[in-house]
């Protein structure tokens, strides 16, 4: 049989609501065509939030879908498949169990995706549509909010560059088992919910008070929900709603109980039961950040896998495009802690002109690149909460910090390179030092040393390096810079970390000044 | 003539709840029975066609009284005192059906008598035993020793032996004998149903048949050694046959349904049928042992069970008194189904059965048995034909690796044996067998196929208003889609899904299903009427099915009536809607066809102000079809193809042949006029006789030789 000219990818998502799969066709991600969808419901979320675990019978339930749904892939001829996971699997107690039995049952791995990562994701999804549509972030900002059962994700974009982002512990789902039946079917829910919500949210006002935010996004597993509540046909890419609209509906639905709003909106008991948090969390935001217009997208969390695995396979401009958006993301995280962005800047222009040079000899990609960016711009952040020690601190502050599109172990990763480029990787007794699982051993050590050379290389501050030249022969990475004016200082700071270059590399490193 | 419309006159909103706008469903039934019957006297038939619609009738009327009395029995039992939509409780059902019942089988003797004195008319005689010649006799009594004394089993009913259990519809002969002693006892024997029902007896002038019951009658005394004969009087036994399934506790399907089918044959008694007698010992006899009343014993002035006729019209030699042969022919749309996918990838098909042949449709599943391109195969399977192809084409493509996932309803009543052995076959070859759904029976008709295409994998449909049987397909009217069309593809997946449990209702494209959305859909339809009639554009639609006993969907049709929309409804058989009522159905006409082949198809056309819209289904208007059962409407879009059926219908609203036309009182009447004669069957055939016909190319084009490019001739080195 002829080959075929295209590539058959199934993602399929395991939420805490919902197990859902999407077969595409693509040659690239314009040239992309769903040729299955297929979801079925399965409450997992209810029993992580309630009991912590998965039980058995659920896990037999979604062996028994995710069967089914490899029938259908083979029926579509897929040859590529991913497979997520996010909060409810994630938070679930015995999820190595859950997913040993999947995958022994079913011959399918499954990937947990973290909060971070989860929402990224669907963002991924979310700003695609959005360019689709033409809307821009030039002159006024764009606030996107994702829910999803178990979280909350806000991204604040100006100018094609995230300006701010933060995740919450805040879903549909976790607020409505939070609290017992008995607790929501109190006539005092109402205003218990809204104030947890806005002591919650309040922060976001303070960081994002004096933005203009012209379209608040919804994105998110309930905002089909929210659609037929509002009465829009399902169907279309994106809505379009006045924010005065929002607030009118909200005025209104908040006086039902759960029977009403089941009977004026023909919704299940379940659905209804999340009408009123989902609704009170949205309201919340648009007093806390008023925007114009809201803008509701049905791009899901598959949608982004989807994506992401196109775009990561055929389309080098776009994921060039995420990535800088991504570093406009350390940016942003860099300035919340008052970064030295010029110092960050040049320490990333010389860390990237090392890192050019031995990534291929060295097993480094572009993942790693990415990683590496991410320590040198926000390696010095701890020096917002203290000048000494700031290393750690800087550590801390990373690896408690949403990063969008990276993984809890990439965080972690520009966590540990950020504290040992500025420490010796096998220092004993430091007592502070953070622990490095030996997994990850190999790439801070190779991440800390290039930043630590070039950290070394700006050690005044003052951005002296006008050019920068990098070149490996006969085992010896010789450093050419153009510096116009006295470099002592660095010369004598980069011959003391040269040894922990070597150390990693087995590379004799010589710094050289360019003579014109 | 104007359409009047309640809004016309001002008058409030009538109550449709009313029991005076129903037709009961079971009176109904019969009447469609009896047109059924009329066709045994309609004089242009070939005898013996007119004989069968005799069998036919009463092979439906056998269904009926093991199903729907049988369920209405079961009601008065337990004491229910529900009414129906025309307002009448079990009992009164019972009375009104044991009237309309016994007048119907009177009627039927009485076509029988005629069509036997008919076709003794034209060497085909029967006799009875005692008529026969001394050298007739003498045959037929070495024949009984050889053949039928051995497989006898008399059976005395007494002190010690109790009244034995008879299964369902099988024919004995109760006996009344005098003992030596001097008293009266009774006696049993069977008719054995594995022999044939009708002997031929040799040598006279014509042919000569005579009755099983009447050869054991006459020879049976010395069954019953040591008694006198007295009497010997036929009769049959009809039961309850509906399957219980308890389908709360049931984790599998398929052995309930096999415990079920034990249990069908041993339901309580229903009807007694008993040979015209005066002998009111032995009527008193069965009644009291088989638990009859009055109402429920039909005195048969002829030979029982006239089902007997199916097979003596297929006897060798029968061809004089049958209709020529009907040949499906090639449909019209298909001259070349070399390649079926290239086919419909071009344009949709619309096939026409039985006029047009359902090979293609069998082609179809066979062609992707061995398509290497092809990945999957769905299909619904409701009744399928003994042996059926498509069976077989669907194990191959399991053997040849293809994703093959079928839905076998085993609740397809008195076919479930019969699917049962199919779907284990399936099993084995390794399809993916799904034994129906929990609470609800597939009655779909629908194939889908999955094949990978240089551009993406397309789907291919087939979407039907009739089973997947190529032996019924030669004999009922139905109306089949073959498409390619995207948002069809994406819909039939989704069903298919729905139906394998990996996946919940999506936003349709274009199917409606049942019991989820076609009845919706169907209200939208006609609203959409209502709407255009009110806003003075004419409402006007079509709608051609088996029955229509819905009462909120008849509801509907009176509101549409009301508001001036022009109803035209051919229904086959059950109508519950009555015509005729003041400003609710003055606007509405029920026809109803009957004659060789079997009105089965779906049809609904509406007028939509001119942009016609038409959808064909596998769901009747029936409460079953539209909550209980999986049912498909899709629509049908190419202008061809609504003008193709269109023409269809018109051809039935025309049709002054086999057409029956609803009267006010319920009654029907057959449409007589002075238009010139139109039988929408027979044109239907005619023109896909001339279709192919019209393919065919000219004598002078086919008589060209073929030689090869070179001039040479073909074979030359």
């Amino acid at each position: 049989m002829k080959k075929k000219s295209y590539t058959t990818f199934a993602a399929i998502h395991l939420g805490s609501e919902k197990i859902s799969m999407q077969i595409v066709e693509y040659r690239s991600t314009d040239r992309c065509k769903i040729v299955e969808r297929c979801e079925r419901s399965v409450h997992i979320g209810e029993e992580t939030f309630k009991n912590k675990n998965i039980s058995f019978a659920t896990v037999n339930e979604i062996c028994d879908i995710l069967l089914g749904f490899k029938i259908l892939m083979k029926e579509c001829g897929a040859e590529e498949y991913s497979l997520q996971a996010t909060t409810a699997v994630r938070e679930a107690l015995n999820q190595p169990s859950v997913l040993d039995q999947i995958y022994c049952r079913t011959g399918l791995k499954v990937d947990v995706v973290d909060l971070p990562m989860e929402i990224y994701t669907t963002y991924i999804a979310v700003r695609n549509t959005l360019k689709k549509e033409k809307i821009s972030t030039d002159r006024e900002g764009i606030l996107l909010m994702d829910i999803s059962s178990g979280g909350l994700g806000l991204v604040y974009i100006r100018d094609e560059k995230i300006e701010y982002q933060q995740d919450f512990h805040v879903g549909a789902i976790r607020i409505k088992e939070s609290y017992e039946r008995n607790k929501r079917e109190s006539t005092h829910f109402n205003r218990a919910l809204t104030e947890f919500l806005s002591s919650t949210f309040s922060p976001i006002s303070k960081e994002l008070g004096v933005e203009k935010v012209r379209y608040l996004v919804l994105s998110g597993t309930e905002t089909q929900l929210l659609l037929k509540v509002l009465g829009l046909e399902p169907g279309q890419d994106i809505y379009r709603i006045k924010a005065e609209t929002f607030h009118d509906f909200f005025a209104n639905i908040q006086a039902f109980n759960v029977s009403q709003l089941m009977q004026v909106y023909a919704l299940s008991e379940n659905a209804a039961e999340l009408v009123l948090p989902i609704t009170i969390l949205y309201e919340q935001l648009l007093n806390l950040i008023p925007a114009e217009e809201i803008i509701i997208t049905s791009d899901r969390f598959i949608d982004g896998i989807q994506l992401l695995h196109i775009g990561r396979k055929t389309d080098e401009d776009l994921c060039k495009e995420w990535e800088k958006e991504l570093i406009s993301l350390f940016h942003c995280l860099g300035s919340h802690f008052h970064y030295d962005k010029a110092h960050a800047c040049q320490v990333e222009s010389l860390a990237l002109a090392i890192f050019d040079k031995v990534a291929k000899d060295y097993g480094m990609g572009a993942k790693e690149r990415l990683l590496l960016r991410g320590t040198a711009l926000l390696h010095d952040v701890g020096k917002f909460v203290n000048l000494r020690s700031h290393s750690r601190y800087s550590y801390d502050l990373i690896i408690s910090s949403d990063l969008l599109g990276f993984s809890e172990e990439d965080r972690r990763i520009i966590a540990l390179a950020s504290y040992y480029s500025a420490h010796q990787l096998f220092e004993t007794g430091n007592k502070r030092a953070p622990e490095v699982p030996k997994r990850l051993v190999s790439i801070v050590g190779k991440l800390a040393a290039i930043v630590r050379l070039a950290d070394a290389l700006d050690r005044s501050y003052l951005q002296k390096v006008k050019r920068c030249q990098v070149s490996i022969r006969d085992k010896v990475l010789t450093i050419a810079v153009d510096v116009p004016v006295n470099f002592t200082l660095e010369e004598w700071t980069f011959a003391n970390k040269a040894d922990a270059f070597t150390a990693v590399y087995g590379l004799k490193v010589q710094l050289e000044r360019i003579v014109k | 003539m104007k359409k009047k419309s309640s809004a016309d006159t001002g008058a409030q909103a009538p109550d449709l709840t009313r029991p005076e706008y129903f037709y009961n469903r079971e009176l109904s039934w019969l009447k469609f029975n009896l047109r059924v019957l009329k066709e045994a006297n309609v004089k242009e038939t070939p005898l013996l066609e007119r004989l069968k619609f005799i069998a036919i009738a009463a092979s439906n009327l056998d269904e009926f009284f093991m199903v729907r009395v049988a369920g209405l029995c079961s009601s008065l039992e337990n004491g229910s005192e529900k009414r129906d939509a025309a307002g009448m409780d079990p009992k009164e059902q019972l009375d009104a059906i044991s009237a309309a019942a016994h007048e119907l089988v009177r009627k039927q003797y009485h076509y029988l008598d005629e069509l036997l004195e008919e076709l003794a008319g034209v060497g085909l005689q029967f006799v009875r035993v005692a008529d026969l010649s001394d050298a007739n006799k003498y045959w037929l009594e070495n024949f009984y020793r050889e053949n039928i004394y051995p497989v006898l089993t008399p059976m005395a009913v007494d002190a010690s032996h109790p009244f034995p259990f008879l299964a369902n519809k099988t024919q004995n002969l109760g006996v009344e004998l005098l003992t030596n002693e001097g008293e009266r006892s009774m006696g049993l024997i069977q008719v054995p149903n594995v022999l044939d029902r009708i002997t031929e007896v040799p040598g006279r002038e014509g042919r000569t048949f005579v009755f099983l019951e009447d050869i054991i009658a006459s020879y049976c005394a010395d069954l019953f050694q040591g008694c006198q004969l007295l009497d010997v009087v036929p009769f049959r036994i009809t039961r309850n046959s509906d399957l219980e399934l308890e389908e709360d506790d049931i984790e599998d399907l398929l052995e309930e349904v096999e415990r079920s089918l034990r249990k069908r044959k041993r339901g309580a008694p229903v009807r007694l049928e008993l040979y015209k007698t005066k002998n009111d010992g032995i009527r008193k006899f069965l009644c009291d042992n088989l638990d009859v009343s009055d109402q429920e014993v039909y005195e048969i002035p002829g030979p029982l069970d006239a089902t007997c006729f199916f097979k003596f019209a297929a006897l060798p030699g029968m061809w004089p008194w049958l209709y020529e042969p009907f040949v499906p022919q090639r449909p019209s749309e298909l001259p070349d189904d070399s390649d079926l996918f290239a086919a419909i990838r071009k344009k949709d098909i619309l096939l026409h059965h039985p006029y047009e042949s359902f090979d293609p449709v069998v082609k179809f599943v066979s062609d992707a048995a061995s398509d290497p391109k092809v990945l999957a195969i769905k299909q619904t399977l409701y009744r399928v034909s003994g042996n059926s192809p498509i069976v077989a084409a669907l194990a191959r493509a399991a053997e040849n690796g293809k994703q093959v996932t079928v839905l076998v309803e085993l609740k397809a009543r008195f076919d479930e044996e019969n699917n049962i052995i199919w779907a284990r076959r399936l099993e084995k070859a390794g399809c993916h067998v799904i034994y129906g759904l929990w609470g609800l029976k597939t009655h779909a008709k629908i194939i889908l196929i999955v094949r990978q295409e240089a551009n993406g994998i397309k789907r291919y449909l087939h979407l039907g208003t009739g089973n997947y049987n190529d032996n019924t397909a030669k004999l009922y009217t139905d109306l089949g889609l073959m498409t390619a069309n995207d948002q069809l593809g994406s819909d039939a997946s989704a069903f298919f899904n729905i139906l394998s449990g990996y996946s919940e209702p999506p936003v349709w494209n274009k199917l409606a299903m049942a019991p989820l959305s076609l009845r919706e859909k169907i209200y939208s339809l006609i609203d959409n009427e209502i709407a255009l009639a009110k806003a003075g554009k004419g409402g006007h639609l079509i709608a051609k099915m088996n029955s229509l006993i819905d009462q909120p969907m008849i509801q509907k049709l009176y509101e549409a009536g009301a508001a001036g929309v022009q109803i035209e409804l051919i229904v086959r058989g059950i109508c519950g809607l009555r015509t005729g009522i003041p400003l609710l159905s003055e606007n509405t006409t029920v026809r109803s066809i009957v004659g060789r082949q079997l009105e089965h198809s779906r049809i609904f056309w509406f007028a939509n102000g001119g942009d016609e819209q038409l959808y064909l289904s596998s769901a009747d208007w029936m409460p079953r079809n539209l909550n209980d059962r999986v049912e498909l409407l899709f629509p049908v879009e190419e202008p061809e193809h609504i003008a193709r059926v269109k023409a269809i219908l018109d051809l039935y609203l025309r049709d002054n042949v086999g057409a029956y036309m609803m009267q006010s009182n319920g009654t029907y009447r057959r449409v007589r006029n002075k238009a010139e004669k139109v039988s929408a069957q027979a044109a239907l055939y005619e023109m896909a006789q001339l279709a192919v016909a019209a393919d065919v190319p000219p004598m002078e084009e086919r008589l060209k030789p073929l030689y090869s490019p070179r001039g040479k001739f073909v074979g030359d080195e």
